[in-house]
């Protein structure tokens, strides 16, 4: 496999795994979407990511989402109103700082894997989430995410 | 914990070479002088050529091999100037992301959380 072609199965499984434990160990509702987003401007990639969090539906209240933009070198951390308490921005700074000095040295997986740690430590204990959610969705078209 | 291992193994294929030029006996010992060894003529061109050239050489691609293979392997390594080329993924995101992505719109909502580029 080429630099860039995406993350392996193994990688894929670890940032299953601790999305997954969030959920049922802090009752979090953290999702990871990781690809370049389809943008005419970079200044966009905050409104972008805020519409991605829209799209969580019923859930977009209460989610975390994480937007990692590799070939664009941005992450994004969007918090629903309802979560801002057990997720406040300066946790999503750390985090967000935690992802950058990580992806700058190489690590995509490792990055992820512990921002999400991170603020799922931060918001704490809670009643654990069932979700109807794919693991890791792929989205089909690429035009799909992003501006319209 | 493999990393740990790979140095290691060259910790210790580098000791046991050094080791093993360390232990000649002094040539006093055996009754002749530094140098030449008695009644031969000397190295050839070809045990000269494998003393030097091809025992270094033979020990450089080994010790390079032991550093090199495991990036190797592990292949697909992000470099954040090469690009991304894979198609999105969202895990934990909706059933459907594509469709819900298509009609989503961020309303009035006020979001929180942080940004950053690297």
């Amino acid at each position: 496999m080429a630099a860039g072609d995406g993350l392996g199965p193994r990688h894929q499984e670890r940032i299953e795994q601790v999305v997954d434990s969030a959920r049922k160990e802090n009752g979090l509702d953290v999702s990871v979407l990781v690809g370049d987003l389809e943008l005419d401007d970079l200044t966009q990639f905050r409104a972008a990511s805020e519409r991605l969090h829209a799209a969580l539906g019923s859930r977009t209240r209460a989610a975390v989402l994480i937007v990692v933009a590799p070939g664009q070198r941005r992450v994004e951390v969007v918090t629903g109103p309802e979560v801002r308490r057990r997720v406040p921005d300066r946790v999503s700074a750390l985090a967000v700082l935690s992802m950058t000095s990580a992806f700058r040295g190489g690590d995509l997986t490792s990055g992820i894997v512990d921002a999400v740690r991170q603020i799922a430590d931060a918001a704490g204990r809670g009643a654990p989430l069932s979700i109807d959610s794919s693991p890791s969705g792929e989205l089909a078209h690429r035009d799909g995410v992003g501006t319209h | 914990m493999l990393r740990r291992l790979r140095i290691l193994a060259v910790l210790a294929v580098t000791t046991g070479i050094l080791a093993g030029c360390g232990s000649e006996g002094r040539s006093d010992a055996l009754g002749y002088r530094a140098g030449t060894a008695p009644e031969t003529g000397g190295l050839g061109a070809l045990e000269a050529i494998g003393l030097f050239v091809v025992v270094p050489a033979t020990l450089l691609l080994t010790i390079a091999a032991l550093v090199w293979l495991p990036g190797m392997v592990r292949g697909n390594r992000y470099r954040p100037s090469k690009g991304w080329s894979a198609s999105p993924l969202w895990f934990g995101g909706p059933p459907d992301p594509a469709a819900a992505v298509e009609t989503a719109s961020a309303g009035e909502l006020v979001r929180g959380g942080a940004s950053g580029s690297w």
